[in-house]
């Protein structure tokens, strides 16, 4: 009981920091937050389906790029206002993946990851190649109507707003019938649908909301950085990032992915600073040992007390 | 006759595709690890032809021998050291299945800084005298190093076949394919058939890539293409089938090739992962595969 | 007591960490050396315009090593030395903004020298823009940047959709009289652009276009594509794109036996790695002329053969185009701190809008209210014998143009 009490404490004093922050900080640092709250936002949209239901969706940035280009077409050619094209690309990638998701997520395991990478594949080249997203040229949008300063704080506390807005969603459905389905599709989805769970209805819902938060996170990306190309925003190297994070966080859990996205992302920018030319194998290597080590998750580490007896657990347990 | 062109084009560059294919194809179908690494081995597989030849002069097809062994060498140590430790997981339910992948992906960016490291970005090609020579038949242009590739892939995938069904080491390999349980009580030790599969995987994407460096010119950033690619044939082919994997390649070959004449040359990479997905969800098990219960 | 002691380690730990952090970030906030200005510059020092990426980075170094060898720029009364401060945007958009962000706020530089990529400069410019910072753009003259109304960016090069206009201007006066060209362009936003100056030309003068397609930027094989032109057997075969698919797009035509009359590329046979790959095949193809060595500019300090004989001694070779721009943007730079007397931006900005250099290593300098070079102009090279030789325009040849060219096979 005071052991819940502390964390909510502790808990607020963080959300009263983060929001405390900017106003104190340098653009630099507001900028990074920034990043951090998006890679945040992304892991725990995508932890919705994959950390209750352990299906790994690769190909989830496709709506990424679905709801940054809606963003940027939707105020583009059709004059409307930001917060209203934004909205309008998240929905549009939650009814995507709703459609979309009933007849791929029928599929199992390692067939599901691959098919939501050729459906990301598939997306971004028909982006190259149509008239309404300019191609390869690239989508400019409209540059945003405030002074510097105060931008560096509108998307700071946009990203923050989305990342509380997602987290919220997965606790709920970490704690309604949905996180109990997909708890139960986890174990064993024959034995759910025996006792007649419709797993696929819950497969579906979950895929679309991780898909409205991820094409949201999209949509402020695009007017963030204020230009977007095909290749950057389906970029599978931003779902195998998130991925990533989701893992060594701790899938399943809340705060899990947030851990897992703010050390990749300082960690990423502190090599960055030193490591010019060894930053990606930096990373690689750092992914294998995690995967080695602590598959379970930084939280999971956390919660053993930092026993390095349960690191070499987990080497033992990997083996055959 | 452009057609026909368009038609030799694809099935000649599809043997190429098959080679790629079918390490991967293999590693996946036995051991169910998918290698993320498999496109950095290709292009790893191009350096050491391209170097081979640009230092020795050893003629690129004399180099292929090399390139497999080294690569061989390679995947065994790779899945000796790295990817037993987690391939336990992959028995569990959850996403335990998923860290070889992960792993695997880590493993190739750090090949990846190695190589840029050592070797730059630059792009390479390796051209030899007889590089631009070509057939030419009822109006149609068929280039020598094309044909020697396909017939090089071809072979190769043969010989992968014959040692799977007639050596020791391959009928224990298709062995825990049909029976994982069944094959360990009869002794065959499985994470030592894990080494052999995935250093065989690696010696061909080894192969693949001395092929490679034949036609394209490469770099260590690279090689995504072939990954690509090789997911979509291995599905389209069907798991662990090594026909598969080549008629695969051939048919993928065939369909960009068509593809980037009569529809768009924007369009050559979408129609394979169009083609992927509907396979998955249609036909899973691909033409010629077992569906996989997994 | 153990609870105690678990937890203090514990939150050590954590504490060790975020310290740890924390510390080398600051460590790298750079502190503002007396009398130096920080040029800051984010490039493909990896990914797949490294080369490029160096080539510009090679050409700054030699700018800011011969400068500092002279004291430093003249800004108002003082000399400052200058700072280079690299960053790789692994060829990048989105890495390439993050790192302009960085050099800005973080970094505080003085001045940003552009990247190499037209993608990449539409994302970066853009943080620049938002910040008020002049960019000078060596390299990136897309016309699309050019388009947005920024006020901050400057381009060395001349707009991109007149970068093949001479090579069209040249191949009309030949006999026999070219009638049908087919332009292929990679799917990016220079190559496209470059590619909608030249269609819109080539019609105006009357010339049949049978083909006017885009292909994928990361393409690996073209040969159906290049089997379907050799069927409309155009006069004349135009590519925009970059140094990968040139050789490519040859290997192939030879592949296929087919030589057009003219072969052309954007980027391509400006680089020696060009006819170093390809050898007998790369005769008579041609490329655009943003600056060669042997050109005969000049500017207030050296010619471009003392430019040549400088650079080789630095680097042990001659300079390409890549090198002179990014040089070029140096001088630039030199000529604008002298005239805005200082360090701010609204009067850096001022200063280059007040330019008017008829005598640069790259040709002529002055600018329109957005940016673009009205001053620049690209000639004309063509490979022969192995070697590049500059065609056109006329004054600055050091060859006659050799047309139509010779069938692969009989070289």
């Amino acid at each position: 009981m005071i052991e819940r009490r502390k964390n909510i404490l502790l808990f607020g004093i963080l959300i009263l920091v983060l929001i405390l922050f900017p106003f104190l900080a340098s653009n630099y640092w507001i900028r990074l937050f920034t990043g951090i709250f998006m890679y945040g936002t992304l892991a725990q949209a995508t932890n919705i389906l994959m950390g209750f239901s352990g299906l790994v969706p690769f190909g989830n940035v496709v709506f990424f790029g679905i709801g940054a280009y809606f963003t940027g077409i939707a105020m583009l050619s059709l004059g409307f206002p930001f917060f209203i094209a934004l909205v309008l690309g998240a929905s549009a990638c939650f009814v995507f993946a709703f459609v979309v998701g009933h007849p791929v997520l029928k599929l199992k395991g390692h067939y599901f990851a691959i098919a939501t990478m050729g459906i990301s594949e598939a997306i971004k080249q028909i982006a190259t190649n149509v008239k309404i997203t300019r191609g390869g040229m690239g989508l400019n949008l409209p540059l945003v109507p405030l002074e510097v300063n105060t931008s560096y704080l509108f998307f700071y506390f946009l990203m923050f707003s989305a990342m509380i807005l997602v987290t919220i969603a997965a606790f709920w459905i970490s704690k309604n019938r949905i996180g109990y389905a997909l708890r139960a599709i986890m174990s064993n989805e024959d034995g759910a649908k025996s006792i007649g769970i419709n797993t696929l209805h819950y497969k579906v819902l979950a895929w679309a909301i991780s898909a409205f938060f991820t094409g949201l996170a999209g949509g402020i990306f695009a007017y963030w950085y204020g230009y977007i190309d095909p290749p950057s925003v389906f970029d599978i190297g931003i779902s195998v990032r998130f991925i990533i994070m989701i893992l060594l966080g701790g899938a399943g859990t809340i705060v899990g992915p947030l851990l897992g996205a703010s050390f990749i992302e300082l960690l990423s920018e502190t090599v960055w600073s030193q490591f010019l030319f060894i930053h990606l194998g930096v990373l690689g290597a750092i992914i294998v040992l995690v995967v080695i080590f602590m598959p379970k998750g930084f939280l999971w580490f956390y919660r053993q007390k930092f026993s390095l007896e349960a690191l070499l657990e987990n080497v033992r347990k990997g083996k055959l | 006759m452009l057609i026909l062109q368009v038609l030799i084009n694809g099935i000649l560059i599809g043997g190429l595709y098959g080679c790629v294919a079918v390490g991967f194809s293999l590693v996946w179908g036995v051991s169910n690890i998918i290698n993320l690494s498999h496109g950095i081995f290709i292009m790893l597989g191009a350096y050491i032809t391209f170097w081979l030849f640009t230092l020795f002069h050893i003629d690129p097809f004399l180099t292929i021998p090399i390139s497999a062994t080294i690569l061989f060498l390679v995947g065994y140590l790779v899945q000796k050291f790295l990817l037993n430790y987690v391939v336990g997981y992959t028995q569990q339910s959850g996403f335990g299945v998923f860290l070889s992948l992960i792993l695997t992906f880590g493993l190739a960016r750090v090949f990846e800084n190695l190589m840029v490291g050592i070797w730059s970005g630059d792009w390479r090609s390796v051209t030899t005298t007889y590089s631009g020579l070509s057939l030419h038949l009822a109006g149609v242009s068929i280039p020598y190093i094309r044909i020697a590739v396909f017939g090089v892939a071809l072979l190769s995938a043969g010989l992968l076949s014959i040692f799977l069904y007639r050596s020791r080491a391959g009928m224990a390999i298709r062995a825990i394919t049909f029976n994982t349980v069944g094959a360990q009580i009869v002794g065959i030790e499985l994470d030592r058939i894990y080494n052999i599969t995935f250093a065989l995987g690696a010696a061909l994407a080894g192969i693949a890539g001395s092929l490679v460096s034949l036609i394209y010119s490469f770099s260590p950033f690279l090689s995504t293409p072939y990954l690509s690619w090789a997911f979509v044939i291995v599905v389209m082919g069907g798991l662990g089938s090594i026909y598969g994997a080549i008629a695969g390649g051939i048919l993928l070959g065939i369909i960009e090739s068509v593809a980037s004449v009569y529809v768009g040359p924007g369009y050559q990479q979408a129609i394979g992962f169009i083609i992927l997905v509907l396979l998955l969800v249609f036909r899973p098990q691909g033409l010629f595969g077992k569906k996989f219960l997994k | 007591m153990e609870k105690l002691t678990v937890r203090k380690r514990r939150l050590l730990g954590i504490a060790l960490l975020v310290g740890m952090v924390f510390l080398i970030q600051f460590i790298t906030i750079g502190f503002a050396a007396e009398n130096e200005v920080k040029i800051g510059a984010s490039l493909s020092l990896s990914g797949k315009l490294t080369r490029e990426g160096h080539g510009l980075q090679e050409g700054y170094d030699f700018w800011a090593e011969w400068v500092n060898n002279r004291g430093g720029i003249t800004v108002g009364d003082k000399k400052y030395k200058v700072k280079m401060i690299y960053y790789d945007d692994e060829s990048n958009p989105q890495t390439s903004a993050r790192l302009f962000e960085k050099l800005i706020t973080q970094d505080k530089v003085d001045i940003i020298l552009g990247p190499y990529g037209s993608g990449i400069a539409m994302a970066s410019t853009t943080i620049a823009e938002r910040h008020r910072y002049v960019v000078i753009l060596p390299l990136n003259d897309s016309d699309e940047l050019y388009n947005r109304g920024y006020k901050y960016i400057y381009s060395v090069l001349p707009i991109a959709s007149r970068d093949m206009i001479p090579m069209v201007d040249l191949v009309r006066g030949q006999t026999p009289k070219p009638n049908s060209i087919a332009i292929i362009a990679s799917n990016s936003p220079y190559p496209l652009m470059c590619a909608k100056g030249l269609n819109e030309y080539a019609k105006q003068g009357g010339m049949n276009v049978v083909m006017n397609e885009q292909f994928p930027e990361e393409t690996s094989d073209l040969s159906s594509l290049l089997s379907l032109i050799k069927t409309k057997n155009p006069d004349l075969l135009f590519e925009t794109g970059y140094f990968e698919h040139s050789v490519l797009i040859t290997r192939q035509l030879k592949d296929q036996r087919f030589t057009p009359k003219a072969l052309a590329f954007s980027v391509g046979p400006q680089l020696p790695d060009f006819t170093k790959s390809l050898g007998k095949d790369a005769d008579y193809t041609m490329g655009v002329a943003y600056w060669h060595p042997r050109m005969k500019y000049k500017d207030s300090a050296f010619t471009i053969e003392q430019y040549n004989e400088m650079f080789k001694r630095k680097y042990g070779r001659e300079p390409v185009y890549l090198n002179a721009y990014g040089t070029a943007a140096g001088r630039l730079l030199e000529t604008a701190l002298g005239i805005a007397g200082s360090l701010n931006q609204e009067k850096i900005r001022e200063a280059m809008q007040k330019i008017e250099l008829a005598d640069t290593i790259v040709g002529g300098i002055k600018y329109d209210e957005a940016g673009r070079n009205i001053w620049g102009r690209t000639g004309v090279l063509q490979i022969q014998k192995g070697q590049a030789e500059i065609v056109a325009p006329e004054k600055a040849a050091t060859a006659k143009f050799l047309y139509p060219a010779v069938p692969w096979e009989k070289r």
